[in-house]
Parts: structure tokens; C-alpha cells; sequence
């Protein structure tokens, strides 16, 4: 240490090498797989479409512009087919990936990935390989809470992994437990952890009343079982409505409300012919509820009405103004943002009456922000637009991905993750980001 | 009437609410323009030099299902059209370098040539593909075909006001088309939908761009029942030499 750096402020002498104690504990306990079972903070985005699953996000100061060189890249790194979305949980991101090419036993697999880098930390095998045209491999997002990541494979194992080590804590195999069969399309569902209730919804694709469950957290104990309905690659998403807790579910009749016992609460039919329903419902403060499909099945919104009686859903419109083909759209206000097959376009919840509308983005995908919307269209390339509902107000754009890209954004602390289906990239979108890691 | 003077117009009346009870954001407004007015327009919007056009070729991106699939496409007198979509594969699943996928239409009809072979296209379908062949697109060649025309109205389309036409093709099919009451050129092309699930039925048309003394749209998303596909087109060649086999079947 030189003079002048011994004789530097104490308290800035003293404060650098707190940073310094502070690091290095961090690293040991980091190094012994504690970050795994670290609390989720106000930035992570443990699930799919985000905390509250909404494909909402709270975080503030990111860039609204970028150079030439598009936002910062932070990694890049080759990951197995899957269309499964990306929990990033402290320093860790989850997916599902899969290996076509191991010929012998090709398999799909929960992995765990150093944030920062993105190297491998772990990978576990959670269910013989699903093939298809479009993309082989996971089509569900994984689910974490509390040291544990909830997933599940193509073809219907559900599994609850220790995030620390991709251990198996326990599994059930929708198929042999439910009568469930395996769709042309697979498994789809992403769990929805419930916390406070110490449980896990899932749809489950069974037969007789047990197209949904809900699973003890601890050892997966079948809570209960609702639902005689077929599933429609959609999954779950709590809303409180008219000071309700409930679960809606989006299956081939159309929505299902659930309270946390399993009973229906409402119901309301929605394209009742079509078995293809993946875009998951959407709350639209304070009493609607919103679904969509392709497929020239459209859009629906209705209100959920409370009576002496109990719920019910009158619907408000229906019309094919709006068909989400995967992605599911967002709430802006009393507004809804999504992708009307490879049109994205803003409508007025309550009206259904379009007011934007902008082309060239394919069937692509979008979480937001308080002010920005995140667009990554379908051929890689993302976009930052002015979350607006007056006017679509693209602020920069760069190409990040090639090929088709299917999965929706992550954006945890200021970073964004994006993937197809051969690799993920990690951007750093915080204004004033460098290529080092940091801000300027 | 002058246009600019026609806009302010409805400016004015729409700004001091005196039309209030007849507009109603996309509701249609009645006609103000002659047919022939707008048309008129419309060919000097997209180059009155479409009239000498013999042929031309264009390049670009054929994106379907989230694939890339660089494309080729030759147009020559009268009503040829060939599109080469390169290893385009049913429903788009993936992509086969250098497997061509061929639409055409010559002097034999309108054939596809795909993985499984070639074969007729839908009869249902070929009307649209066949306009899609004329140079300047339809609506410049009404009167050179006598086709006929109707203005329906003057609604606002995406937030763009728009005059609406139908024009009535020689085999009795209507096609719809929206021409930006601004700048006079397409924005939005309709024909009943085929039977055949990946026919397209509504096609929109932005980034228009000028090549010599003509305008070219060079992007072009067509919908179909449930997927859509886009045309990013990169170069446009006019007046080039064609072979004129291209244009026609070959088992």
C-alpha cells in the first residue's frame, strides 16, 4: 500500500475495505451455494412474465436509447432447444434446454447459470425429449421460490429441483398420477408458486376433474384437484378481484376462477371449440379480466361482478381485433399491449377499440416497465418503445438474436436475458451501462 | 378540389365538433372524392412510369414463424409472377438451405413447386397471386383493365386517414384496398379469404421507396388465417431480362 493510500481518509480507507470483507464473505457464501436460497428482492423475476406475472416489471433507470452498438452486451452462451422462459433469482438465472443430440438418451434438462457470466452451475435432467416441427425441447418456464425451482418437462413430469444443486426433491408424473396425455404441443404450463399458502398450482391435463392442482411445496403432496376441462398450453395467474384472492385459469371452455380451495368462483366461456389457447390471462384493475388466442378465435374481456350470490363474469366485448398466438399481453393502465398474431397493437381494455398499431415485428413478445415497453420481435430484434397508449413510440432498436424467438424477455436488476432456441444472450440495459459491467 | 384545401376542411369541421355526431374515431366518413380523382392520384403517388415497365426483379427476407427465408421474385408482361422462397418447408417448421419453394403464374396458370412436388395452385387462391403480377399493383391498373371501381369511404385506418376502395377484378372477385389519403399510396390490400389455410387475405404495405420514377412498398406483411408472413424486400431491379420459361411448370 503506498503512503498516500494509508494516509487517505480514514473513513474512506475504512469503507473500501468493508467493500472488500464484504465481497469476499459474499463470494464464500456464494461459492457455497447460499445465494441459491437467498429471499427474492424487489428486482428478481423468479417466474414466468415476471414477479406478479403480469410481464410486468418495477424497475426504473434504464436507458432509452442506445449507440449504433445496440445495448451492452454482457455474455453470450450456447443453451439446448427449448422455448421455456428465464427465472434470474440474486445472481442466478434458471431455464429448461434440452439435448436432440445425445442419441442414446436424448433428454430435456433444468439448468442453473452464473448471472454474471453465464456460466453452467448446474444442469439436471427432468424428462425424456420432446420433438417437434417448430423446436424440439421444454416449452414450460420454471418457477422459483424459496431455494427451490418448480418445473416442468414436455411431457409432464413435474419436478421441485434445490436451486442450489439441481438436487430432485420430489416429482410427479402427470401422466401416471392424472391420466394425462401428451398434446401435440406437450406440457406448456409454468408453475405458480403461492407463497403464503405453501403451494404450487399447476396445470396438470387430466382427466376427470384434475386438469389442474395444487401441490404441497414442501413434499408435493397433492393439495387438491379441480377442473374437468381440457388444457390449452396456458398457465395460471393469481388476480384479486373485488378483495378475492383467485387463480384464473384459461382452458378450452374458456376462464376459470378458483379460489385457494380449488372451488370456482366464476366462469366464463371463451372460443370453447378451440384447443390452442397459450397467451394467459390478464387483470385489468380493478374487475377484468382479459383472454386471447389465435387462430381466429380473437379476444374476450369480461367483468367480474360480486353479488349476494358470489362472482360472475358478465362479458364487456369479443371480437378478433386482438389474437395473441403465444405471447400474452400486458396491462398499461386501462389499456392492453400485445401481438394480434405479428401486429402489435394497443387497445382500450374496457372498449376493445384499437388506438396503435406497428408491423415488422413478427409474432413477437413484450414485458414493460413503468416507461418502457420491451419488445423482442421474432426474429431477434429488440426494442425499446415509449409505454404509451396513444401512439407506438420506438426510442431504439437493435438486432440481438437471429432465428426464431419465441420466449419472452426477462429483465432482472437492470439486465435483460433473451433466448431462442441455441442460445442465450445477456444485455445490460441501465443507462449509462459499460462494456465492463458496470456505469460510467 | 385542391387536396390541401379539401383536408383543412374536414380539419376545421371535425376541430369545431360540427361533425360530432357523424364521426366516431374509426367510423367510416362519407365520400368526398371522385373515384377518378383518387385514382388519378394514385398513379402519380406510386410513378405514372409503371405504364413502360416490362419486367423486374426483387430480392430480400421472407420471414415466416420467427425463420428467414431469402427470397426472389420476377414479375414480367403480361401477368407473370414467380416467387422463389428458399427452403421454405410447410407451415414454415424450419428452413432447408437452397430447397427452393416456387409460386408462379404464366402463360400456363399459377402453379407451387414445394417439398412434395409441384401441383396446381387453389383455385381460390389465384385471383389474388395473379394481381399480385400486375406492375404498380391493382389499383394503378383499373382503367387500363376496365375494371371496376367503388369508393366506399374515407375511414381512418391505424390512425391514418385512408380512401377505401373496391375494385372488382375480371373473375368477379372484390378486393378491398386503402390508399393513405395523404400520400396516395396503399397501405392495406383485402380479398376473401381462400379456403386453402395458408392463402393470404389481408396484406399491409409500408416503407415505400422510390426506384427510378416509380414507388415500391418495401415492406409487405401478408395474413393469412393464422400465421403471417413478411416480405422485407432489399433490392428492386426494373427492366431486367427474363427468361420467359420461369414463369411456367415444369414436372
Amino acid at each position: 500500500m503506498s503512503h498516500e493510500a494509508r494516509n487517505a481518509p480514514r473513513s474512506r480507507a475504512t469503507a473500501k475495505g468493508q467493500w472488500r470483507r464484504a465481497l469476499w464473505i459474499g463470494g464464500l457464501f456464494w461459492s457455497l451455494g447460499f445465494a441459491a436460497v437467498m429471499p427474492a428482492t424487489a428486482s428478481d423475476w423468479e417466474q414466468f412474465r415476471g414477479p406478479a406475472r403480469d410481464g410486468i416489471s418495477s424497475e426504473k433507470g434504464l436507458a432509452t436509447e442506445w449507440g449504433d452498438e445496440g445495448p451492452v452486451e454482457l455474455w453470450r452462451r450456447p443453451v439446448g432447444p427449448a422455448f421455456s422462459t428465464i427465472a434470474a433469482v440474486g445472481d442466478r438465472l434458471y431455464t429448461l434446454d434440452s439435448d436432440p443430440a445425445d442419441a442414446e438418451n436424448p433428454g430435456e434438462y433444468a439448468l442453473a447459470l452464473d448471472a454474471a457470466g453465464g456460466e453452467t452451475l448446474w444442469r439436471r435432467r427432468i424428462g425424456d425429449l420432446f420433438t417437434e416441427g417448430f423446436g424440439d425441447g421444454p416449452r414450460s418456464g420454471p418457477s422459483w421460490h424459496d431455494g427451490r425451482l418448480y418445473v416442468l418437462s414436455s411431457r409432464g413430469d413435474f419436478h421441485a429441483l434445490d436451486a442450489k444443486d439441481g438436487k430432485v426433491l420430489w416429482s410427479v408424473d402427470f401422466k401416471q398420477q392424472f391420466g394425462a396425455e401428451v398434446q401435440t404441443w406437450a406440457f406448456t404450463s409454468a408453475p405458480l408458486v403461492i407463497p403464503d399458502l405453501k403451494r404450487v398450482l399447476v396445470e396438470t391435463g387430466g382427466t376427470e376433474g384434475r386438469a389442474v392442482a395444487a401441490f404441497e411445496l414442501d413434499q408435493g403432496k397433492l393439495i387438491w384437484t379441480a377442473i374437468d376441462d381440457t388444457v390449452v398450453y396456458s398457465s395460471p395467474v393469481e388476480m384479486k378481484i373485488h378483495g378475492q384472492r383467485q387463480w384464473v385459469f384459461l382452458t378450452q371452455t374458456g376462464l376459470w376462477s378458483l379460489d385457494q380451495d380449488g372451488k370456482t368462483l366464476w366462469r366464463a366461456p371463451f372460443v370453447p371449440k378451440l384447443n390452442i389457447k397459450p397467451a394467459p390471462p390478464v387483470f385489468v384493475a380493478p374487475d377484468l379480466v382479459f383472454a386471447s388466442a389465435s387462430y381466429e378465435a380473437g379476444a374476450k374481456v369480461v367483468r367480474v361482478k360480486k353479488t349476494e350470490a358470489g362472482f360472475k363474469a358478465e362479458d364487456v366485448w369479443q371480437h378478433q381485433l386482438m389474437r395473441n398466438h403465444f405471447n400474452g399481453s400486458v396491462a398499461l393502465g386501462d389499456h392492453l399491449i400485445g401481438f394480434d398474431k405479428a401486429t402489435l397493437k394497443s387497445i382500450d381494455a374496457g372498449t376493445g377499440e384499437k388506438t396503435w398499431a406497428a408491423r415488422g415485428l413478427g409474432m413477437g413478445s413484450l414485458i414493460r416497465t413503468e416507461e418502457l415497453l420491451i419488445i423482442l420481435s421474432e426474429r431477434g430484434k429488440l426494442v425499446l418503445a415509449e409505454a404509451s397508449t396513444e401512439s407506438y413510440k420506438p426510442l431504439a432498436q437493435h438486432q440481438v438474436l437471429t432465428g426464431r424467438c419465441w420466449t419472452q424477455p426477462t429483465l432482472s436488476d437492470g439486465r435483460l436475458y433473451l433466448r431462442n432456441g441455441s442460445e442465450i444472450v445477456a444485455l445490460d440495459l441501465r443507462a449509462g451501462a459499460t462494456a465492463a459491467g458496470g456505469k460510467s | 378540389m385542391n387536396r390541401n384545401v379539401w383536408i383543412a376542411s374536414w380539419i376545421v369541421l371535425l376541430s369545431t365538433g360540427w361533425m360530432g355526431p357523424f364521426t366516431g374515431g374509426l367510423a367510416a366518413q362519407e365520400p368526398t372524392e371522385k373515384v377518378a380523382s383518387i385514382l388519378e392520384q394514385h398513379r402519380r403517388a406510386v410513378g405514372e412510369g409503371w405504364d413502360k415497365v416490362r419486367s423486374l426483379k426483387a430480392e430480400g427476407i421472407y420471414a415466416y414463424n420467427g425463420l428467414d427465408h431469402p427470397f426472389v421474385e420476377y414479375r414480367a408482361r403480361p401477368n407473370k409472377l414467380r416467387r422463389e422462397i428458399d427452403g421454405l418447408q410447410p407451415y414454415g417448421t424450419e428452413r432447408k438451405a437452397g430447397e427452393m419453394a416456387v409460386r408462379a403464374h404464366g402463360e400456363g396458370g399459377a402453379w407451387v413447386q414445394g417439398p412434395e412436388g409441384v401441383k396446381s395452385m387453389d383455385e381460390n387462391a389465384t385471383p389474388a397471386f395473379v394481381a399480385e403480377s400486375w406492375m404498380g399493383g391493382l389499383p394503378f391498373v383499373v382503367e387500363a383493365e376496365g375494371l371496376a371501381v367503388e369508393h366506399v369511404a374515407s375511414p381512418e385506418l391505424e390512425g391514418v386517414p385512408t380512401h377505401h376502395l373496391k375494385i372488382t377484378v375480371s373473375d368477379g372477385q372484390v378486393e378491398e384496398w386503402w390508399l393513405d389519403a395523404e400520400t396516395y399510396r396503399p397501405i392495406r390490400r383485402a380479398v376473401p379469404p381462400a379456403d386453402d389455410f395458408l392463402s393470404p387475405h389481408t396484406w399491409h404495405f409500408d416503407d415505400w421507396r422510390q426506384i427510378g420514377d416509380v414507388w415500391w412498398p418495401f415492406y409487405v406483411m401478408a395474413e393469412e388465417k393464422v400465421f403471417s408472413r413478411e416480405y422485407l424486400y432489399e433490392k428492386v431491379e426494373l427492366e431486367v431480362e427474363l427468361d420467359p420459361n420461369i414463369f411456367e411448370r415444369k414436372e
